[in-house]
């Protein structure tokens, strides 16, 4: 769950905000994350790793609070016993195997049967085959592998994923993201980031928007998807007469501007899904032949910014 | 757990390029005395082991070597982002930094202590060492872990610590505590000079500091050296705007 006030979340961030200079990478977050899968979404700078590292303790919030498993995180080694973390940067060890990483990991942690615990977590992300092979002849997305599996090694409560996904193909995004929902099943908090919506979308249970380092939206992935999609739009046309089919979409309610020049009409919308539905019907009235419609702002970006503005 | 963090640091240091660049310097000194040797000079044979030592081994090739694997033992951890694997286990920093500083003075050691043991041998051999193969290998071990110490816990400062540990051997050490006398203080150089000027009763060996006061400010830098370190990692920031 990430809602705003969550009781009894693995994490806690209220308030929180930080400031590198003048640069403000995060402003005034609060949220709150309970078992279960949430997606921190948002686009390359938006503050995502920032709001991870302050969760994981490596970065003070110059503003706020975070607590993880109800203690503050900053310089709190001890939240480890029970988290795991995967770091974005793709540095790892290349002089050692996955099944080393892993064990070296387990030791740190002090775990009774580090080979055991090693083994289990290498057979969780399934680089059994490459465990003995140093990881610095590893393709990306075995590197990914293999610190996810480093950070499962105790089989903490809460895990924390940095873009886990960048770099791994299909069948392995697919293999992960199994992977984690069987966690999150039974019981377990994860919370990931990522700029891609579609990998949100496929994992995430909840979700959280993050845009120029603010909170943009929260909550259940589908109403979240419903503002990204009930947005206004811009749509680019082209027919075989276009001054034709704008006569017959400027009487629709939800149009609110139609610009046409070169050959192309530029129609604006407040209701995405009521002009899709409504444009068959206006080609077909108008007569004439539609030979291209398409969307022209649907850049995540775009979307990001609607939903800070919303 | 101290075994892991041990095990990776050596594993980083010495599996790199750095480790057989510091190898081969320290094959100089006992290149330079084999020739000596073989062009059969046995009169002068003290002096130009003392200055070996002195002007090459102890000057040269202990505090590059310690600033090479000082600085990388943490640094390079923090530059390629490797440190996250450690900084996010529950482990005491000081752990962390105490493994880095004795894997690094064990570097520098191996790399420079044997090599020099080797040089004093070959130059003295038939003749007599008066104890100075004692002084140089003694003052090359206490020299490798101040220096290699202080340099880990300048890592954890600043990022420009293999920079700033040039200027501190090259400048600081070579000439500033040469025109001020207080200066030999806070010199590695003079405590490895004064630890081995004790250890050995040639004459040809001098120093500005004695064996105790060389061997208590050695204790101190290394002792600040750690808790410097220490108190810097625990408020390491991992800081990425992205």
């Amino acid at each position: 769950m990430a809602t705003e006030a969550a009781t009894n979340a693995a994490i806690e961030v209220r308030n929180v905000s930080r400031w590198y200079g003048d640069v403000v990478a995060v402003n005034d977050i609060s949220f709150s994350v309970g078992p279960g899968i949430t997606g921190l979404l948002g686009p390359n700078g938006a503050g995502k790793s920032t709001l991870l590292h302050m969760i994981s303790g490596f970065l003070r919030p110059s503003a706020g609070a975070v607590e993880v498993l109800g203690e503050p995180s900053w310089r709190n080694t001890e939240i480890f016993r029970r988290v795991g973390l995967v770091p974005e940067r793709e540095a790892i060890y290349p002089f050692l195997g996955a099944r080393d990483f892993a064990l070296a990991s387990a030791r740190l942690h002090g775990l009774a049967d580090p080979h055991e615990a090693a083994r289990r977590a290498v057979a969780l992300v399934e680089l059994e085959d490459a465990q003995d092979r140093a990881m610095g002849g590893y393709s990306k997305g075995m590197r990914q592998r293999a610190k996810i599996a480093a950070a499962l090694v105790h089989d903490p409560d809460v895990l924390i994923l940095d873009e886990p996904f960048n770099g791994t193909d299909p069948r392995q995004r697919l293999q992960l993201m199994e992977m984690l929902r069987r966690r999150a099943a039974e019981g377990r908090t994860i919370l990931f980031s990522s700029h891609i919506l579609e990998e949100v979308e496929r994992l995430a249970e909840n979700v959280l928007v993050v845009v120029n380092g603010r909170l943009a939206a929260s909550g259940d992935f589908r109403q979240i998807r419903h503002l990204m999609t009930d947005r206004p739009h811009t749509f680019e046309l082209r027919s075989s007469d276009n001054r034709a089919l704008a006569a017959a979409l400027v009487g629709l309610p939800h149009v609110a501007a139609i610009e046409i020049s070169d050959g192309r009409m530029d129609v604006r919308t407040s209701d995405f899904g009521a002009f899709t539905a409504a444009i068959g019907r206006a080609v077909r009235d108008s007569g004439v032949t539609l030979r291209e419609l398409r969307p022209a702002d649907e850049s995540l970006e775009s979307v990001f910014s609607y939903l800070v503005g919303s | 757990m101290t075994r892991t963090l041990l095990m990776l640091t050596a594993h980083q240091l010495l599996g790199q390029r750095r480790a057989i660049v510091i190898a081969l310097l320290a094959l100089i000194p006992i290149v330079i005395t084999l020739l000596y040797r073989l062009a059969g000079d046995t009169e002068g044979a003290y002096g130009f082991t003392v200055d070996m030592v002195g002007g090459f081994v102890f000057t040269l090739l202990l505090p590059i070597g310690a600033l090479v694997f000082g600085t990388a033992a943490l640094g390079s951890e923090v530059e390629d982002g490797t440190i996250v694997y450690l900084l996010a286990r529950p482990i005491a920093r000081w752990r962390i930094v105490v493994a880095k500083a004795v894997v690094a003075s064990l570097a520098t050691m191996v790399l420079t202590v044997p090599a020099t043991l080797i040089m004093v041998l070959i130059a003295l051999e038939g003749l007599g060492s008066d104890s100075l193969w004692l002084a140089a290998v003694v003052a090359g071990i206490a020299g490798s872990i101040v220096y290699s110490t202080l340099f880990v816990g300048l890592s954890t400062i600043t990022g420009r610590a293999l920079i700033i540990g040039l200027v501190y051997v090259f400048v600081w050490e070579a000439f500033i505590t040469s025109l001020f006398d207080g200066t030999r203080w806070i010199s590695v150089r003079q405590y490895v000079f004064g630890i081995s000027d004790a250890l050995t009763s040639a004459p040809e060996v001098t120093a500005s500091l004695d064996g105790s006061q060389a061997l208590i400010a050695s204790a101190i830098v290394v002792a600040v050296s750690l808790l410097v370190g220490v108190r810097f990692l625990k408020r390491f920031e991992i800081g990425e705007q992205s």
